[in-house]
This record gives structure tokens, sequence and C-alpha cells, in this order.
């Protein structure tokens, strides 16, 4: 019989099962797509972090004197350090292996998961570079090698010609290997064509008693890209460099055996134990433990091998950057809880009302059970069955469908959360049975509903105040996931709405009696309806303001995220588009200022040599080394005319005071505005014009003085060569097409940045790009939650209207005044959720901004100011104004089957 | 007592007033909303016995629905007693209403919707309250749903759904689900009110063939005057009390012939206070207050006509 009811039951009520079905379809994807991409977002942003950085910065690291695998640690008394001369011996092999297995243990035995990031262990052991006797004919004035044993060469390399290296006979004695047998050594082709070398020849070393070099094989590497290319400098080619003084000078690397190392560094062994770490794979969740852990292996020294002289003392940077990470984590968990509480908000409230509507739907039903005996329970049971029916599968599709869209692992709590969408609505429709199933009369039911209502509402007025004061109170912070900001937003859109929704009648009546007086019946009537007879309640209300508050307020994040990123961007590079890198030449600089398009150029160089700065501050030695910016002021403050955050008192320094005094723009002086200047052996006084934090476009960390190029040439007698040329452009927006004409006048060499697309690099870094998507989620959710709420809203008032109708029809309502009567169910609440949501979406990433460091996210410099970009304002509004339509012709196709339903049954 | 027929029913509605299956004393029924009370019923007294049919009627807001609610156990009384089949209404708490619903009462709406499922045929209609109730074994329910349809004379429509049957038809699968479960008094709550006159008289007489065939005790709310005349007794309610009863009985006279007699009284509460008919009043312009006097057999009511108005009287 339950079954057969059940079954025959939810047809009747399929409109409301199908709701609610889309409901937990919606919830179930959407929630468990969102943990997968929140934990991939993380995951990136840790890849981001931790992969930009050089293997040198990344790896764990340790460095040593000594070499390992040798029981006395440096230079070992081959041969006896006796009177005359050591005889060469076959040095034993140093047993690396046995010390690799240990360094692999060691990773081993480190908690998770650390020990999964840390990869296969390396080691290499390198002497000093041996300055090297001339090759005849290799062109290089001087030539020093550096050689090295690796424990794993042939891993590393692959024997293009010739053989590996053996060990060969060596002594060592006070002064450092000696010996006349030839140390056998491999190297790169390059290595060996820079130097000339070939297979089967000796080349001596330029130092005492050193044993010479026999080149027996070439190598080639295995992979050119590997990380540990970083830990072998040379390792793939010499580097070479040019002094037109002296000629080439060329370092190169060659590997021999590892017996042989420690006889061959006998002055002082360079020894790299390291890890490569690799943050792949790592859960994100992890990253605070890994950092602690990465700490904890840096503070210890552990032995490796038993008795070895060579222990490990790790170190890396990878700890501060995983501290970056969380850091900047925490700004993005902010805005994300932000975004997403939004939805959530408005998804409850949705539950709520396909509940509600499933309960309506079957009234009657549940009455008539009751009547004929059903316990609470079973009425409860019953429609507890037909939410899980109905909401199991279309949770379990949901998954699915999100697994589909977004693929990944699946984890227990996105089983958890299917589970939750699954049992939430079902819950709520047996929740939402009321006690009393009979139609009531509005005059015999007591005020204790509305009095229960108006304490809630208070308390949640009353808890929204103290949360934002509290929030304001506590300004920025960073670190720990922060409920406090998480939950304001949501109790401050909450009681927003309920102070909305106990105005909105006051207007409405307003509204009413103005139209009274029109002779237009649709307009009073549905004015009246709205008073009187509202079709919903504070539940679609709340949902729908939700939906408008998030539209708005991730408009505005983004927005505001967007105009710091690109102030930020414009600050760093200071100008439209900025050329850094050759020196701009006079007839660079001429040629930039002639090209179509470019309205002005200013160019700055900093001098090689540090300045002194004389002052008289108290406490000081009174001498502040300076870095001495030199740039062609007027030209430098009309380029920078709309930079944000360009000092000011730029334009001024071509304009100094008679007397000869240079006037300078300062960062980081002390003391008053007069002060002396010294620059090798000039020395002139100054004239402190400004201070500033910084001159954008010219990253400079150290104190520094600007001055203008044209008065510092007469009073310090310089002649800088500029480096740095800022650019204006006549259109601000136009630096793609110009930036490639730029480099053909300065150099292919040159670098040229624009603000746009720094900002625009800067807005695709997982944490900003995963913001963005979340944001567009968010959106996308309410809108559809904003649909079916209008459709729900209307649909549970069919019942109503539908009498009425009946009986306007009769009086002779046209089809069309019919349609305004519905219009005006929903137009006020759309109203009210426009104006509140609106002004609710400044609200709440103000308190985003009040409660949260944003700029990690923007790139550093101060707090980004809230903006709204008008188009998304403009496309959110015509979105909701959408969303208000298609759900109305929803709920006019629902309408129509439950208007069927209704007649029927009653 | 049912029925028709004999000259001793007023007595047994007597018998029946000082107990019985239902029996009400002095109910009242306020409901208070924004500081103003509405009395709905002020102070009612009814009984009805066992077996007994009794038709309940009143204009509309005379607080019938109100007695119907409070006798179903859908409404608690302000104050006053109610007991139905030895079941006390105020003292019941949520087990003992559910037991109530399920065995001592069954009940007939107006609305088939309140009555029946829409999409259950009449037979699954009939069989859902024994499935909720459980009191008859499972290998004879569907025995019992036949024999009540056919009890009721809907046993031809016993696969159809409600939308598929004629008012009465519905009214009539009602009363068979209302009495599944064998109840020991049946409420029904203006069950004709959607009928034409044809389809009414059908559904009144099934009531009463129900009323006689298994003993259940019936009471009949009604605005209807007409149904009354298909009724032993006809109990009116004037402003939350019961006003006046209509006993009938078929007396046959001296020269064979049958003959429907009604007789109606006034009803004489424990304190002795007692309705005026509106008819009585009107006819004699009765108004602020008249003149009692008692004679030997009688108490005779008088208008006054010497004095202004003032004071209430005639009750």
């Amino acid at each position: 019989m339950l079954r057969l009811l059940l079954r025959r039951h939810l047809a009747t009520v399929r409109g409301a099962g199908l709701v609610l079905a889309l409901v937990a379809l919606l919830t179930a994807a959407v929630a468990t797509t969102a943990v997968r991409e929140v934990a991939d977002l993380r995951a990136r942003q840790v890849e981001h972090a931790v992969q930009d950085l050089t293997p040198l910065v990344r790896d764990v690291v340790s460095t040593s004197g000594r070499t390992p695998g040798t029981t006395t640690g440096t230079s070992p008394p081959l041969g006896g350090l006796v009177e005359g001369d050591p005889v060469p011996q076959v040095p034993p092999d140093p047993g690396w292996d046995r010390f690799l297995a240990g360094m692999r243990e060691l990773a081993a035995t480190r908690p998770a998961p650390l020990r999964d990031v840390l990869g296969a262990p390396d080691l290499t052991v390198q002497t000093r570079p041996v300055a090297m006797r001339d090759v005849p004919g290799s062109g290089l004035e001087e030539n020093a090698v550096v050689l090295r044993a690796t424990a794993r060469l042939d891993e590393s390399f692959r024997l293009v010609d010739g053989a590996w290296p053996a060990a060969t006979p060596i002594a060592v004695t006070p002064a450092g290997p000696a010996g006349d047998a030839p140390v056998e050594v491999v190297a790169t082709e390059r290595t060996a064509e820079t130097l000339g070398w070939e297979i089967g020849e000796d080349y001596r070393a330029d130092v005492w008693q050193h044993p010479p070099l026999r080149l027996v094989g070439v190598v080639a590497p295995v992979d050119p890209d590997a990380g540990t290319w970083y830990h072998q400098p040379f390792g793939l080619e010499p580097q070479v460099t040019k002094d037109f003084e002296r000629g080439d000078l060329a370092t190169a690397a060659a590997y021999t055996a590892p017996a042989m190392i420690d006889a061959l560094a006998a002055r002082g062994a360079q020894t790299r134990l390291w890890y490569p770490v690799t943050t792949q794979g790592l859960d994100a969740a992890d990253v605070p433990a890994l950092a602690a852990q990465v700490r904890g292996l840096t503070n210890d020294t552990p032995e490796v091998v038993p008795g070895d002289p060579v222990r490990l003392q790790a170190a890396t940077g990878l700890a501060g950057v995983l501290d970056e990470v969380v850091a900047e984590r925490v700004g993005t968990d902010a805005v994300l809880a932000v975004l997403l509480v939004g939805p959530l908000g408005a998804l409850v409230a949705a539950v709520a009302l396909a509940a509600r509507l499933l309960v309506e739907r079957g009234r009657a039903t549940l009455a008539v059970l009751r009547a004929r005996g059903a316990t609470s329970g079973q009425l409860h049971a019953l429609v507890a069955a037909e939410g899980l029916v109905v909401c199991v599968p279309a949770a379990a599709a949901g998954l699915v469908l999100g697994l589909v869209v977004r693929p990944g692992g699946l984890t227990g709590t996105q089983v958890l959360l299917t589970v939750v969408a699954a049992v939430a609505p079902a819950a709520a429709g047996a929740a939402s049975v009321p006690r009393d199933l009979r139609p009531q009369r509005a005059d015999l039911t007591g005020r204790r509903r509305s009095r229960a209502r108006l304490t809630a509402e208070l308390l949640l007025v009353g808890l929204a105040v103290v949360a934002t004061a509290l929030l304001l109170r506590r300004g920025v912070v960073s670190g720990g996931v922060d409920p406090l900001l998480a939950a304001t937003p949501l109790l401050v859109s909450a009681a927003a709405t309920v102070l909305a929704v106990r105005a909105a009648p006051h207007v409405a009546r307003v509204l009413e009696r103005a139209l009274a007086r029109r002779d237009d019946l649709v307009a009073f009537l549905g004015a009246a309806r709205a008073t009187r007879a509202p079709a919903g309640g504070v539940v679609p209300a709340l949902a729908l303001v939700l939906c408008v508050t998030v539209t708005a307020s991730s408009a505005v994040v983004l927005s505001t995220l967007r105009a710091g990123t690109e102030r930020q961007a414009h600050l760093e590079v200071g100008a439209d588009l900025r050329v850094t890198g050759p020196v701009v030449t006079p007839e660079a600089l001429a040629g930039l200022r002639d090209h179509d398009g470019v309205a002005e150029v200013a160019t700055v160089a900093r001098l090689d040599d540090v300045g002194t700065i004389v002052h008289d501050a108290p406490g000081t030695d009174g001498r502040t080394p300076v870095a001495v910016l030199v740039a062609d002021a007027d030209a430098l403050a009309r380029v920078q005319a709309a930079v944000p955050g360009a000092p000011t008192g730029v334009q001024e320094l071509d304009e100094p005071p008679d007397d000869g005094t240079l006037r300078v723009v300062a960062h980081g002086v002390p003391g008053g505005e007069d002060a002396v200047l010294e620059l090798g052996e000039a020395s002139v006084d100054v004239e402190v014009a400004a201070r500033v934090g910084t001159v954008p476009g010219v990253p400079v960390h150290t104190p520094f003085v600007l001055v203008d190029a044209g008065r510092a040439a007469g009073a310090l007698g310089v002649a800088p060569e500029p480096r740095t040329a800022l650019v204006a452009l006549d259109d601000h927006g136009a630096a793609g097409a110009v930036r490639d004409l730029v480099r053909d006048v300065v150099g292919e060499r040159a670098t040229v940045d624009d603000p746009r697309s720094a900002a625009a690099a800067r807005m695709s870094s997982p944490s900003v790009a995963g913001i963005a998507v979340a944001a567009a989620t968010a959106v996308a959710v309410a809108g559809v939650l904003g649909v079916l709420v209008v459709a729900m809203m209307l649909v549970l008032a069919a019942p109503d209207r539908e009498r009425l109708l009946g009986v306007l029809r009769s009086l002779g309502l046209r089809r069309g005044e019919a349609r305004g009567i519905v219009a005006w169910e929903v137009g006020p609440w759309a109203v009210v959720a426009l104006v509140v949501g609106g002004a609710l979406g400044l609200v709440v990433p103000a308190l985003l901004r009040a409660g949260v460091d944003l700029t990690p996210l923007t790139g550093g410099g101060r707090q980004p100011s809230l903006a709204l970009d008008p188009v998304l304002a403009l496309a959110g509004a015509a979105g909701f104004v959408a969303v208000v339509v298609v759900g109305t012709l929803l709920a006019s196709v629902g309408g129509r089957s439950a208007a069927v339903d209704g007649t029927r049954e009653e | 007592m049912t029925g028709t027929g004999t000259g001793t029913a007023v007595a047994d509605a007597r018998a029946a007033a000082g107990g019985g299956e239902i029996l009400c004393r002095g109910l009242v029924r306020v409901f208070a909303t924004d500081g103003i009370e509405v009395q709905a019923l002020q102070g009612l007294d009814l009984g009805v016995g066992p077996s007994e049919l009794v038709a309940v009627v009143g204009a509309s807001g005379s607080g019938k629905s109100t007695l119907l609610n409070v006798l179903s156990g859908m409404d608690t009384p302000t104050a006053g007693s109610a007991v139905v089949a030895g079941t006390d209404l105020l003292a019941m708490g949520a087990h003992q209403r559910v037991r109530f619903r399920r065995t001592t009462v069954g009940f007939v709406w107006q609305q088939t919707a309140r009555n029946l499922l829409p999409y259950l045929t009449a037979a699954e209609n009939v069989l859902l309250p024994l499935e909720v109730a459980g009191a008859v074994p499972r290998s004879r329910r569907a025995a019992r749903v036949r024999e009540l349809l056919e009890l009721l004379g809907v046993a031809d429509v016993a696969d159809r759904r409600p939308g598929r049957m004629s008012g009465g038809q519905q009214q009539r699968v009602a009363i068979a689900v209302a009495v599944a479960n064998g109840p020991r008094v049946l409420l029904a709550d203006e069950p004709t009110g959607e009928l034409d006159e044809a389809a009414s008289v059908d559904v009144l007489e099934a009531l009463r063939g129900v009323n006689a065939e298994t003993g259940v005790t019936t009471l009949l709310v009604t605005h209807d005057p007409a149904v009354a005349e298909h009724v032993a007794r006809t109990v009116q309610i004037r402003d939350g009390r019961t006003s006046t009863e209509v006993l009938r009985r078929e007396e046959v006279d001296e020269h064979g012939a049958t003959r429907h007699v009604a007789e109606e009284f006034a009803v004489l509460d424990r304190v002795g206070r007692l309705q005026l008919s509106a008819d009585f009043v009107a006819a004699l312009d009765l108004r602020d207050r008249v003149r009692l006097a008692l004679e030997p057999d009688r108490v005779e009511v008088r208008p006054d006509r010497a004095g202004p108005g003032g004071t209430e009287g005639g009750r």
C-alpha cells in the first residue's frame, strides 16, 4: 500500500518532485565539483608557487667540505704522509651506493607528505676549478676545469664515444693531488669542443704536481632539461666569459670516477647532496604540515651512514615558499567562502521552498491519511520517502554529472556532500509537514507564530550588526580559517532581506493607495495582493536577494581584483610601455619618440657607482649610501602623469634654485631638506624636493635619489647610459601594436612590458583564475536557483491565483491582464531583490576588503579599492531580469498542470 | 435508538442526553486573536445514545463546524467536557488521538478531496484506512472492502477513481471508507452539501442504512433543513448552543394510514435556560423582556407591552 501510495502520489506531485530533484542534482553536482575544484586550485597554487622556483631554491640541498664514504674525511694520506714522495695508489671506491641508500632511508623515515615530496637523492663531489694549460687552437685565453664525481654518472649521461672513467693511481701530498698517471675524465661534446679536447689525449693542469687529465670518453646528457643540472654547474657546457681586456675565459666541468675525487679534492672538496623536490600530487591540505616538516628537516643534522664524516645539513627555500602559499590561500579561501556562502544560502532557501511545495501539493493526501489515523511519524515518513525516492537518484546523477564535467578523484567528503544533497530535501520535506493540515482561518489563528518570527528576525539583525562591528573593529587579518568573515556577509544579507521583507508591504501599500486612484484594475489588484496575500514571503525573497547579492558581489569582487591588479601592474611597469635591457641610445630614443602612437618617452638610468648622501639626521652617522637614478625629469613627469602612485615633485627637478643646488627626489634618506650628495669625486649640495616610496617602473629596493639628467650632467659630470625607457602612448591601450615596433628600434634583446599584459599574467595565476571560476560558478548557480525559486514561488501561489483568475475571467478579464496579475506576484519581490541585492553586492565586498588582505592576489602594493565594471553590472542586471522571465515561463508550464491538479483535488 | 417508528423516541433522547456515545456538557470554544474573542461554542450540551442517528442543523456561523471539529478530535474545546465513545476529548494524548481516529470514529466530509485520494480507486481508498489501522487481519481485508462497497451500493465502481464517479457515488464510497475499521461513531459534515436533491437522498439513505446495519452512532451536521426530514432526531444549533430538537416518528392512525409526525422541542439546559424559536419571537413580537407565568401544567411566555427595551430576554 505504501508503495502504491508513494507511486501514485508522486505522480500527482511530479512538478514539486521535479523541482526537488533539480535542487538535489544541482546541490550534489556543484558541491562535489566545488570540492574537487578547490582541492585542484590549491594543488595548482602550490604547483604555481613551487614549480616556478629553480631546483636550486626548491630542492633540499646539503653541502659539505668532506667527501662521503671516506672514513677520515679529506685527504687520506694515500701513499702515506711521510718524508719523501708518496707512492701513488689506486684509491678504494667510496661506496656511494651505500650512502645514497642511507639518504633514501633517511627520506623514508620522514613523515608523509615530506617523504613523498623528496625525490631520488643524488650527490656530487667536486674540486675547486683547476687552472689548465692552454690548448693551442682553442681560442681561449684561460680555462679552468672543475673535476666532479657523481654517484649516478651513467644515469645522467650516456656515452657517445670512448669509455667511462676508471680509477687510476694517485698520490696526495700536503700541497694537493700528485702523480704522473693521468686522471681519466669524461665531458660533454660541447665541453670538449670548447676546451679543444680530444679523446685519448692528456691535458696538463697549471698546478704544481697535479696529475694530468685524460679525456677517455665523450658523453651526452640523458635529459638536458632535468633539474639535476642546476646542481651540476658547467656540467652540460662550459661557461665562457668574454673579457675584452683578457680574451675569453672558460670554466668547464669534467667527470671522473668517484674513487678519484677525494684525492683530487684534497685541497677542499665541495660535496653536494640533494633531494629533488616535486610537489606534484601533493595534497594541498598538507601544505602547512609539509612546511613544518621541511623546517624540522632543515633544523636537524642526521647521520646518513653511521660514522660517515658527511651528515645531512639540509637547506631549502621550500618552507618559505610554502608559507607564502598558505598566506595567499588565506586570501583566496576568504574570497571563495564569501562567494560560495551566498549560493549556499540561496540553495538552502530553495530546498526549503521545494520541500514546502512538496508538502503543499500533497496536503490533501496527508490530511486524509491523518484523518484516517495515520500517525505523525507515518506522515513524516511518507514525505521523507517521497523526497528520498526523488532525491537519491538525482543526487547520484549530480555526482556523476559533476565527475563528467570535472573529472577527479572521488573522496569521502564528496560522497558525504552527495548524501547530504539527497537527504536534506527529504528531511526538509518531512520537517515542513505542518501539525495542522486543515485550511486555516486567518482570523482564528494566533499571533504566536508572528511573535516567534519577530524574535528570530530581531536576533538575526542583532547578530548581523555585531558580526559587522566585530569585523570592522578587527580590521585586516591574515592567517587561519575565518568563520566570522564567511558568516558576516550571509548574516548581513539575511538581515537586510528580512528588513526589506518587512518594509516591502508598506511600500506596496503606498503604491496600492496611489494606484487605487487610477483606473487600472491590474495595478491596483496586483499591489493589493502583494500587500495582503503575498505569493512568497521571507524564504523566496531571501533566496532572490541572495541570488542578486551573489551576482553583484561577484562582479564587484572580480572588478576590484582586476582594477587592483591593473593598478599594481601599472605601478610596476610605470608607463604604458616599459623597455628594458639594452642601452637606450639617443638615436633609439629619437626613433622611439618619432614612432607612430608614441606620445612621450622618458629614460631612466641607474648609475653604476653608489653615491652617498651626507645629511644632518640625528641618531645616524650622517651618511646614507644611495643609488643614483638619472632621468629626463620633465619627460618622466609627463609619461607618468596618469600612473597611479607616481611621485610628485619630479617635474620640479629641472627647475632647481639658482644657487647651483641640485634638486632630488629621495627614498629612504633621513634628515631635512638640505644635504650633500657625494658621487665619486664630485660633491654637490642637494635639496630634497620630495620623499617617495618608489618610482613606478624602476624597481630599486635600496635608498635612492632621483635627479634630472640635464642637471646631473652639469653638477655631477656624469653621462649615464639609460637601460630603461618608459613610453607613454597616445592610445593607452595600444601597447600590443607598438610593442614589436619598439623592439625594432631598441633591439631584439629588449624586454617590453605593458601593464595590461602584466595584469593579465597576474590574473591568470591559479588563485585569481580560481576565484574568477568560482565567481562565475556562483553566479551560474545563483541564476539557476533564481529561476527555480521564481518558478516555485509562482507555482505555490497557483491554486489561489487560479481561483482569483477564474472569478476575474468570468467578470471579463483579458489574457494580458491575467499575465499582469502574475507579473505583480513576482515583480515586487524582484524589485526588492534587485535593490537590496544590488546594495548588498557593494556591502559584501566592502566587508571582504575590510577583513581580508587582498594584496597577495593583486600582486602587492596597497589594498585595492572597490570597483565595479559597468559592463559586468549591466550584464548581471540583465541576467536577473532574464532569470525572472524564465522562472515565470517555467511556472506557467508547471502552473497549468498544478491548476489541473487543483481542480481535481478540490 | 434508531430511526423510525416507536413512540418512545422522546424518552430515549432524554436518556441519551444523560449519557451515551456522544456526550457534551457546557462545551465552550473561544477563538482569541488580536484581543478579539469569538465565542463559537457557548456552553453547548448534547447527548447522543448508542446507534442513534442524529442531525445537527444550524445556520452558517452557528458553531456546528466547530462542534464537529471538537468531536472529531481536531480541535480542543476551551471549557466544558466532551466524551465520544468513552474517550475524553479534553484529556486525549497524541497516541490516544491516533487510536481515536483509527478505530473510534469515522468521518465523512463535504468535499471529496477530504474523503478520498484522487489517485486511488474506490476499493483502494477503502483499503487505505484498513492498512493504516491494521486492525483487520491482512487476509480478510479484501473481503472487508468488498463487503463495505456492497453495503453502500457502490461495488460496481470499485475499480474507478473518484474522478470517474458521480458525486453521490463518491460520498457513498467515502462513507465506506469512514466505517471501514468499524468505528463506534460516524461523524458526517455536510455530506450532501455539494449534491443535487436525488443524490442527497441516496447518500442520506445510505447513511441510514449503514446506521441500521452496523449500529454505528451517527452524527450528521448540515445547514440544510431538508436533510432533517430523513432523520428521527434533529438538533438545532443557534449561537453556539443547542436550541431546539425535532423528533419524528410515524404513527398509524385509527384508519390504519401511516402518518409522519414531527414534534419540535425547545432544549432546556441544566440551569433552566431555553431558546425560543425565531418564529415564536417574531410572531408575538417578543422583545427585550417577556412575562413568564407558571401554570399548573405549563409555563407561559407573554410579551411585555408596557416597558421600554433594555435587558435581554427570551433565553
